[in-house]
């Protein structure tokens, strides 16, 4: 039996794929995302013009409908490239049907489903790589640089968190904002990246450094020590690899994390500012229009249905992984 | 075994039985109705909020009081109407001989100049103090003066105590002339030799104060002895009278033809004498150190008692019984008052609902029976509700107020670029190119009424408000070429400012402004407390606002607007508008003074456009059907004695 920590994923690796494949669950996960992206990320080109064309000419919130409702032509203006494709684009525009300000929900959600998945990979990348580092380093170096990396951690999870992306916003908003052209906009959504993905890190570094204290005390590690590696080699070349396991299920778990955090700062006016759409946003607004007097439950329904069903799918992908790369794992498949 | 069970049993009901007599002591009120955002003062002399006016105007009562049915002004605590000297200068008030306060005293001329007093004194007075302040003769004087006194004894009292004081502290002690010995040192420290100042050279002045050799005890000691030997003084030259036989005399700085409306208002609200034994100050002097006057906040709790005060004591039809922060207050009739046997509903409920919806689901469930706002996202369906008829119950006041959106007058903005709205051009092109119907219409569906003037139209009698500026694409698009922008270029993003429950409007006009103009619009939707901070610093471009009249006249939205008024929040300014303002105050003919006045808002929505009316409301209210004698009005004023509860 080999001791060396890369051979172990490798062998892991090849399997990986099939494994998730068989992960009934997983499974169904990837394709759900599969086809909620590829229909977002197809709509894409006319979403970006008509996120935002409203119709005001006559009444709003129009019922979901196969057939369009509103006309062509407030759509026509604002499309570029073939009529032809705009013309097929449009017969979408009603399907889920039109919010308060007559815009087509449909042309709504599917950029909102890739902004909020966009902060949540974003939140995940920037989570896995501070987060990951932090708590190697720290469990690796041990005593003293252990005991106050993870001090700072500790200080830092104790910080309320609405408090700390408030501070984050007031400091660098107007720095940000004059550094990209005076785009609000666009610094509106990095200081988000940086609130969620600031604060994600935080457990991975605590995830990271257990498995590293106990990983360092493998028969392996000794051995590479022995050969007179360095501490950075050992831990990029046989700490790290052993880690992919924990690192890949956390970060899946990130995603609807932030996904859920987004709608929240949004919420309270920190996150993405209106018109741009996001899931989080879109479903507060649904909840509004739904009550004892009239209920317009497309604007409820649709957006929820689609934030349900990625946080569904993300997090069976997320178990999947999980039980592919931990050869441990004798878990169920939850389908 | 059998006697632990019983035991615990025991236990258990005799908890509930406890909580239930806590939470039923009182019996249900003969009217209650929703407050839903419970009350933030009752001091009158402070209040600004139409939740706290609705309380305090039915627990006291002023010279005079408004019908809810023609919001005429009525008779109240002083006979209707007074006597007008023929100039129209001098209102001679005579207080009713059976006024009484809730605790039986007689309510005497003595306790309104206290009330207006305490509107006119820095540390009582707030918001309002310009109502009493821009009529009365002599007023506004005493206010700058007692002003400059604080500002300089504070100055003073720093020095005393060894602190160093700053440019406008320093600057403070230049403006009082009766300081006497104050006034040598100050011209001593000033130095002749090298004179400076105090306008222009603040820091320097505040350096050799701080450093100067002075008896500042001496000085702080005799200006305060001064200043109170003064007050009394001083504020006998404010034309407020009282005279021993009954009667106020008021005497005006110009004729207000609307002065008999503004009487009911809480800030001239009469005060009783037992107040005066919580005001904190230093021994046997009305004011404090620092030249306040300072009361202790409790004194408008019912149950307060210290130093043999007895609780609030109001002359009004009813009287406070008790009152649970954020939670409940509680009216009864006032025993005394001369109304009292004819009132019907003996006991009236405020209820703090912080939630809308929860407050209308209350009301469904019969609960309460008056909500006096039900500001929700889906008011437009309860608005269609009462106009189709389909529940009689929901009625729709036309409101005395005006939705509109202020535009940022200044050079620059906060970042210090360039402010493209400081040309007027911009202003009109933007105003031009929003399509208010399709708002009112399309977005609210709640039946406000589209708005192209500041005041609302046949709204206040003998007042026709200009035409203004109505839907024109292709006159925005010409205008906004012609200072420099063709089809948006070079023009910078417009940041919108608002709060969460102004979105869809603001969207939507952001988007007529995108489509139209070419504009790139950022929409900066901030919670409330924000957006008023922003606003006050004027961090913001476009922002939208409201005002409600608080006066049957339309200098009550006029005065907003000129120059340095507080509520000028687009920092607006045009000599021509404030003269032809000025002028119109001076004018005593109605016909000439609705003409200026018009003149005056024409300025405002048709060629300078500091402001973008968009509509005016409507707001929805709701009443049980079993309540007579709530009437739907502009001002949403529902005196509760009025009210009859058949159920």
């Amino acid at each position: 039996m080999s001791q060396d920590g890369s051979e172990h994923v490798g062998h892991g690796r090849v399997g990986l794929w099939v494994k998730l494949r068989r992960d009934r669950s997983a499974f169904v996960g990837m394709m759900l995302l599969a086809v909620l992206l590829a229909t977002a990320v197809a709509s894409l080109p006319f979403a970006l013009r008509w996120y935002n064309v409203q119709e005001l000419s006559s009444a709003v919130r129009h019922r979901p409908s196969a057939t369009p409702v509103v006309p062509f032509a407030s759509y026509e203006r604002e499309a570029t490239g073939s009529r032809g494709a705009a013309r097929a684009a449009y017969h979408l525009t009603s399907v889920m049907g039109h919010d308060d300000l007559g815009r087509s929900l449909f042309f709504r959600i599917a950029p909102a489903l890739l902004v909020s998945l966009g902060i949540g990979l974003a939140a995940a990348v920037m989570a896995t790589g501070i987060g990951t580092a932090w708590g190697a380093v720290a469990a690796y170096a041990g005593g003293r640089v252990d005991l106050v990396m993870m001090r700072i951690v500790d200080v830092l999870y104790g910080l309320p968190y609405i408090l700390m992306v408030i501070l984050l916003k007031t400091a660098i908003a107007r720095p940000l904002t004059a550094m990209l052209g005076g785009h609000a906009k666009y610094a509106d959504l990095v200081v988000m990246f940086l609130a969620i993905g600031g604060v994600a890190w935080l457990t991975m570094a605590r995830v990271v450094r257990g498995q590293v204290l106990s990983l360092r005390q493998q028969p392996f590690i000794e051995a590479a020590r022995a050969t007179g590696a360095g501490p950075i080699y050992i831990l990029w070349r046989h700490v790290l690899p052993n880690l992919v396991g924990p690192i890949v299920v956390y970060a899946t778990l990130v995603v609807p994390q932030a996904v859920l955090q987004e709608s929240f700062l949004s919420f309270l006016g920190i996150g993405v500012q209106q018109p741009t759409p996001s899931l989080g946003r879109l479903a507060a607004d649904g909840v509004e229009a739904v009550n004892t007097f009239v209920s317009y439950w497309w604007l409820l329904i649709f957006p929820c249905g689609v934030l349900v069903v990625t946080l569904l799918a993300l997090n069976f992908v997320g178990e999947g992984l999980r039980n592919a790369l931990d050869p441990k794992s004798r878990a169920a498949p939850l389908l | 075994m059998f006697s632990k069970v019983l035991l615990v049993c025991a236990a258990g009901l005799s908890l509930l039985a406890g909580a239930y007599a806590l939470t039923s002591s009182e019996p249900r009120a003969d009217f209650s109705y929703v407050n839903s955002y419970g009350i933030h003062t009752l001091d009158p002399a402070r209040m600004s909020w139409t939740n706290d006016f609705r309380i305090a105007l039915n627990i006291w009562e002023g010279l005079t009081s408004w019908d809810p049915r023609t919001m005429e002004p009525i008779g109240a605590a002083a006979e209707f109407p007074p006597e007008v000297s023929a100039d129209g200068l001098t209102y001679t008030f005579t207080i009713r001989s059976d006024a009484r306060w809730s605790n039986g005293d007689p309510v005497t001329p003595r306790d309104f100049v206290r009330g207006w007093r305490r509107g006119l004194e820095p540390g009582t007075a707030t918001d309002y103090t310009f109502l009493i302040a821009d009529n009365v003769v002599g007023a506004a004087d005493y206010v700058s003066w007692r002003r400059d006194a604080v500002a300089a004894l504070t100055t003073l009292s720093r020095l005393r105590d060894g602190w160093d004081v700053d440019a406008d502290q320093a600057r403070a002690l230049s403006k009082q002339p009766y300081l006497g010995e104050v006034q040598t040192a100050f011209d001593e420290v000033r130095d002749p030799s090298e004179p400076l100042d105090p306008s222009t050279d603040g820091e320097p002045l505040a350096r050799r104060l701080n450093d100067a050799d002075l008896d500042f005890e001496r000085l702080y000691a005799n200006a305060y002895a001064a200043h109170v030997a003064a007050l009394d003084r001083k504020f006998a030259e404010v034309g407020i009278e009282a005279s021993g036989d009954g009667t106020l005399t008021v005497r005006l700085a110009n004729p207000c033809p609307f002065f008999l409306d503004l009487t009911g208002f809480p800030v001239f609200l009469p005060c009783h004498q037992s107040v005066d034994l919580l005001r904190l100050s230093a021994a046997g002097s009305p004011i404090t150190e620092e030249g306040l006057v300072v009361y202790d906040p409790q004194w408008t709790k019912p149950d307060y008692r210290r130093e043999g005060y007895p609780g609030l004591v109001t002359n009004g039809p009813y009287r406070l019984a008790s009152w649970t922060f954020k939670r409940r207050a509680r009216l009864t009739v006032n025993p005394h008052h001369r109304l009292a046997s004819d009132i019907t509903c003996r006991t009236v409920d405020m209820l703090v609902y912080e939630n809308i919806s929860a407050s209308i689901m209350a009301y469904e469930a019969g609960d309460v029976e008056f909500l006096p706002g039900m500001n929700v996202p889906y008011e437009h369906e309860i608005a269609r509700l009462a106009q189709t008829g389909e529940r009689p119950d929901f009625h729709l006041c036309t409101v005395l107020a005006t939705y509109f959106f202020n535009f940022n007058c200044a050079d620059q903005t906060v970042q210090g670029r360039p402010n493209p709205f400081v040309d007027a051009r911009v202003r009109r092109a933007f105003a031009l190119a929003v399509d208010r119907e399709a708002v009112v219409n399309n977005v609210l569906m709640r039946g406000d009424r589209v708005a192209t003037s500041f005041v609302p139209p046949d709204s206040i009698p003998g007042y026709d408000p200009p035409d203004g500026l109505r839907h024109d694409d292709d006159e925005a698009r010409r205008l906004i070429a012609d200072a420099g922008f063709p089809n948006g270029t070079g023009l910078p993003a417009i940041e919108l400012l608002y709060t969460p429950n102004d979105e869809r409007v603001c969207q939507a006009v952001a988007r007529m402004w995108e489509d139209t103009l070419g504009a790139r619009v950022e929409l900066r939707c901030k919670e409330s407390k924000t957006f008023a901070e922003d606003k006050a610093n004027r961090a913001y471009m476009i922002a939208r606002a409201n005002w409600y009249a608080d006066y049957g006249d339309p200098t009550t939205f006029l005065d907003c607007l000129t120059t340095g008024n507080g509520n000028n929040d687009s920092g607006y300014a045009n000599p021509a508008y404030d003269d032809l303002l000025t002028e119109a105050r001076l004018t005593r003919d109605p016909a000439a003074r609705a003409g200026l006045l018009r003149r005056a808002e024409a300025i405002l929505v048709e060629q300078d456009l500091p402001i973008l009316p968009m509509l005016h409301y409507v707001s929805p209210i709701a009443i049980k059907p079993y309540v007579k004698g709530v009437y739907p009005n502009p001002r949403l004023w529902f005196p509760f004695r009025f009210i009859e509860v058949t159920r």
